[in-house]
């Protein structure tokens, strides 16, 4: 291979040490054999090494990893403060990274005015082509992303509407009232689709849709409310498919997994497991001395996306095109790409300062317990690549934990006041965070630092998110206007 | 006569169990300012000298006796700094006192209102930096600084 010639070459005229490296994947597969390098080789010299034995049609951004640290200057750099055996093998550890790159957002772009009340809820659709916000004062907008004006004004509600969601081929909106009202609204017209959804007695705290790959045509939705109960709705049928009661106290966040199974955190400081075609309770998840307020899932944005890869997204984002069949086998391929070999994880956050990493398909005991908080935890996000979990958290903080082991590691200071809410980019290497402090901030998570500091709300920014396609961040919060952020 | 007597000692005994109840209570008040005190010299002694390589405390800066945490309303609070720069004509006790400022500012977890002070008699421009180290605008405009943002990072920021 010429790349290794040449690094040979260079290295020999200059007699530096050299170690024996064997190249890694993440799941622990060897690639190629040892071969050795000299011991200052940088991240592009194993660059061109790996791809060239990976041998694919295009060059693969990839990070290199020795003994959990990563490859930085050079390898010799990374290996100083750790004692070296130059007669063992060493591995390094290659993660391909994604091959395009999301800017960071440093202006906002527009202002918009509309709701009455405080705006307790910013979503983008899957493809990021639309924008819907949830507000106190009982109406659901949806915004025009390409004039950014107001597109449409949804009214049906007669409460406050606390959460919404997108279905995975964004072709529905459904959104949950503080009384317990579930509506389904179309983007493209703003009317609504189908029956109001009634049942729950007490108010929804979280809605999420059956997965694009278990069933392409979007049917089925999991709404779960303070009365303690969780229920799978059949929207085209307009009833309740089915009632899963088994929580003591208010359910606080739902999932819908891509295994066929549902998880459901509740104010009693445990986590259910249910399988979600007959809804028989699989496992209780307990370890949590408080509630539990969030759940993330390490396929979380795959399953958001369904079958939108960000890679290939326009300017003009696009609605998403092709038979049932062909999404359907693009989710279930993006799916898989992300959860690896092993099953989903999970990661709680609680009102008792601490996260729990679990992996509810196999095992009731936690992987992990996170600790280092020092005040409630608001809302814990993977990375879309899984790698990383972020939590906000009231103590002015955002901590980064190992997305596989829960392992600590990084605090993102700045912020002067509790983070309410964030949102990944779509490639995994930057973070938004909004506050209490009325400021947005954007943070570069490979140099664990703020990149860019976002003023100009007027009072609490409650909702952050940022777009599938990565061009825009957008943000509301109490002094009822949605910020757009772009480049 | 008898039930005069009875109330009279019945309120006696009340006047004396109140009494006591405040007492204790304002035995209680001391102790929450003293944790919060601890809970502040605890960030503070970590911050790192701009030009040498020990922290605060190592340097005698600021010590645990300078804290002074008083209670304004129910759950903010008061927190008053007096640091001794280490020689009286150190120039970068302004820096020192905005590490300050930004350090509490990001990580003290409870809702506080902050003063910072050169100690009496240590520094012989004090009352100037006093009052540049308490300024709002001022503090907001050397964090706009990249170059100073970078310098307070560096002292304030723990490696984890």
């Amino acid at each position: 291979m010429a790349a290794t010639a040449a690094v040979g070459d260079e290295a020999a005229t200059r007699d530096v040490q050299r170690l024996l490296v064997q190249f890694q994947d993440e799941g622990g597969q060897l690639l190629g054999s040892p071969f050795d390098v000299p011991v200052d080789i940088t991240p592009d010299k194993l660059q061109l090494v790996c791809n060239a034995l990976l041998a694919q049609e295009d060059p693969l951004p990839l990070a290199f990893y020795v003994h959990d640290a990563e490859i930085v200057s050079s390898l010799g750099r990374t290996l100083e403060s750790q004692a070296v055996e130059t007669e063992k093998v060493l591995d390094i550890i290659y993660q391909p990274q994604a091959i395009f790159r999301v800017r960071a957002v440093t202006r906002c772009t527009s202002s918009l005015e509309g709701h009455s009340e405080a705006v307790i809820s910013v979503a983008f659709s899957p493809t990021g082509k639309y924008l819907a916000s949830g507000s106190g004062d009982t109406t659901v907008r949806f915004w025009d992303l390409s004039t950014e004006t107001p597109h449409f004004t949804c009214q049906g509600h007669r409460h406050w509407v606390l959460s919404i969601s997108w279905s995975p081929d964004g072709k529905k909106l459904a959104s949950g009232c503080k009384n317990g009202q579930i509506l389904l609204w179309d983007p493209s017209t703003g009317k609504q689709v189908g029956r109001a959804l009634a049942g729950h007695s007490k108010w929804i705290t979280a809605l999420s849709w059956e997965p694009l790959h278990a069933n392409p045509e979007c049917r089925y939705v999991a709404s779960s409310s303070k009365d303690g109960s969780v229920r799978v709705w059949d929207t085209t049928a307009g009833r309740c498919e089915r009632i899963l009661t088994g929580h003591t106290q208010s359910v606080t966040c739902l999932r819908w997994g891509g295994d066929g199974l549902l998880y459901s955190a509740s104010q009693d400081r445990t986590i259910k497991v249910w399988r979600a075609h007959d809804g028989v309770l699989c496992r209780t998840l307990q370890g949590h001395g408080h509630w539990v307020n969030t759940m993330a899932l390490s396929t979380d944005y795959a399953l958001r996306t369904g079958a939108f890869e960000p890679a290939e997204a326009s300017v003009n984002a696009q609605d998403l095109r092709g038979s049932l069949q062909e999404l359907k086998e693009k989710a279930l391929s993006r799916y898989n790409l992300v959860r690896g070999r092993g099953p989903e994880r999970l990661v709680s956050g609680s009102d008792d300062f601490t996260l729990f990493l679990w992996s509810p398909a196999e095992d009731k005991k936690p992987l992990a317990r996170m600790t280092g908080h020092q005040a409630l935890i608001n809302q814990v996000v993977f990375s879309p690549d899984s790698r990383i979990i972020a939590s906000a958290s009231f103590d002015k903080s955002i901590k980064l934990w190992d997305g596989r082991t829960g392992k600590y590691l990084a605090s993102l200071r700045g912020h002067v006041a509790a983070v309410y809410q964030i949102a990944w980019s779509a490639d995994s290497r930057l973070l938004v965070s909004g506050s209490s402090d009325s400021t947005l901030k954007v943070w570069d998570v490979k140099a664990q630092k703020l990149s860019t500091d976002l003023p100009g709300h007027a009072d609490e920014v409650y909702a952050v998110d940022w777009s599938p396609d990565g061009q825009r961040v957008a943000s509301g919060g109490k002094d009822k206007c949605l910020r757009i952020w772009r480049r | 006569m008898e039930r005069v007597s009875g109330l009279l000692s019945w309120t006696l005994s009340r006047f004396l169990w109140l009494s006591g109840l405040s007492e204790r209570g304002a035995a209680r008040q001391p102790r929450i300012m003293e944790e919060k005190a601890l809970e502040v010299y605890d960030l503070i002694r970590t911050i790192r000298d701009p030009e040498k390589p020990n922290t605060l405390e190592g340097l005698e800066v600021v010590t645990e006796s300078c804290v002074e945490v008083q209670e304004i309303n129910e759950d903010d609070y008061l927190v008053i700094i007096r640091f001794t720069p280490t020689v009286p004509h150190c120039s970068l006790a302004t820096l020192i006192g905005l590490c300050l400022r930004v350090k509490l500012h990001w990580c003290l977890p409870f809702k506080h209102k902050l003063e910072i002070y050169i100690s009496e008699g240590t520094h012989s421009t004090e009352e100037d930096i006093n009052k540049q180290i308490n300024d709002k605008e001022r503090v907001a405009a050397a964090m706009e600084n990249p170059n100073l943002r970078e310098i307070v990072e560096q002292c304030v920021l723990e490696p984890d």
